[in-house]
């Protein structure tokens, strides 16, 4: 199989990591590519519709995408138990880092890519408010997380993307059991197998 | 249960016309609950981290979200076939939907700005995705005659695209997703969910 995306997508981190953590990581190939611009006529374009990554390419030639639906299709195919049937709170953590890499994302999009003159500070607020806020709860989760799983793939591609594109933004301090379950998670073989670059 | 979220959201739309389809609407209650400007003191916010509808109160007083986890528990709620197993060709159209919501989404909230900060380059991006989407899902109208997870989230896609941009032109060379849509938005799940 081929994961279409760039190294510097947390999105296609997730797909990675889940990959190594499924002991599968040497069936999994990165090709590089990136998502910008939104050319109609690109090579990803082609691979998926959504033009986004990451894209997996199976074997026979399909693609599956986006990250939650390739990392349940990873699950499947290597037997894991990343969604542990009925367990709902798994999901919700999962969503709820969704929901701080897409936060990101934007804030990341509004000052990075958008004309300065058209950035607007409330939406990067709003935006920044809803990272924090998401932080501040896995600061009270993470002691019930021991397991590999899901939620715990993407908080941890959550958090590596805050330190890679907002390295100031001093998350730590306010949230010690948070940077600590972080620090542990960062050194495992599947999260150095995939850096962010 | 109690489903938090406004009715103009498609992510909203898409839980309220599931639990249509499933037959269990008469056990979640839907209060309106906007996110717009993501608002700090939004009891939302100690609701679902990420601030965001919808949002499920199960009976048990926890919260569960997004839409697509939502889906995924209404349909074992309610015993239903929106996600059959190892279907990942449904699942590939779901996530070609959602895409398009999200890029439509995207759209609206840049017309909602004021003058002045609204980019013509980013509403082409997304309008390049949207566009690219709706021929992905024209070329694969013919597999959502199913009522799965995609076929709703294709329908509310459509609709959203309707009420926030009527002017999109999107069935003239869409017809096989036109005439689709045409049949599925005359459910009673879909009327009775109509955006506002």
């Amino acid at each position: 199989m081929k994961v279409y995306g760039s190294t510097s997508s947390p999105y296609v981190r997730k797909v990675r990591v889940a990959a190594a953590e499924l002991g599968i990581g040497d069936q999994v190939q990165l090709e590089v590519m990136g998502s910008l611009p939104h050319d109609p006529n690109s090579d990803l374009a082609k691979k998926n519709p959504g033009i986004k990554v990451p894209a997996l390419e199976l074997d026979n030639g399909e693609f599956i995408f986006d990250s939650r639906i390739i990392m349940r299709y990873l699950n499947d195919t290597a037997g894991g138990s990343l969604y542990p049937a009925g367990d709902w709170a798994i999901q919700c953590r999962e969503s709820y880092a969704e929901g701080m890499i897409d936060a990101s994302l934007l804030v990341r999009f509004e000052t990075a890519l958008r004309p300065e003159d058209k950035r607007w500070q409330e939406w990067i607020d709003g935006q920044s408010k809803k990272v924090n806020n998401v932080m501040d709860q896995m600061e009270q989760d993470v002691a019930g997380m021991t397991g590999i799983d899901a939620a715990a793939i993407t908080f941890g591609c959550a958090l590596g993307y805050l330190d890679f594109r907002f390295a100031d933004w001093g998350w730590r301090d306010s949230r010690p059991a948070l940077a600590a379950w972080f620090a542990d998670f960062s050194a495992r073989p599947s999260m150095q197998s995939a850096p962010q670059v | 249960m109690k489903l938090l979220g406004g009715a103009s959201s498609p992510y909203v739309r898409k839980c309220r016309v599931a639990a249509r389809e499933l037959g269990i609407s008469e056990r979640i209650e839907e209060m309106p609950m906007p996110t717009y400007g993501a608002d700090p003191n939004t009891p939302l916010a100690g609701m679902n981290p990420a601030i965001r509808v919808p949002t499920l109160e199960m009976d048990n007083g926890e919260y569960l979200f997004d839409s697509r986890i939502i889906l995924r528990y209404l349909n074992e709620v309610g015993g239903g076939n929106l996600y059959p197993a190892s279907d990942w060709t449904m699942q590939r159209r779901e996530s070609i939907a959602e895409g398009m919501i999200d890029a439509s989404l995207l759209s609206r909230g840049e017309v909602t700005r004021s003058a002045e900060l609204q980019s013509k380059a980013f509403m082409d991006l997304q309008a390049v995705k949207i566009n690219h989407a709706l021929d992905a899902l024209e070329k694969t109208a013919d597999t959502l005659e199913r009522l799965d997870a995609a076929a709703i989230g294709t329908a509310c896609g459509l609709g959203y695209l309707d009420f926030r941009f009527g002017d999109w032109g999107w069935r003239d060379n869409h017809p096989a997703l036109a005439k689709w849509f045409e049949g599925f938005n005359a459910r009673p799940s879909m009327q009775a969910t109509i955006p506002g």
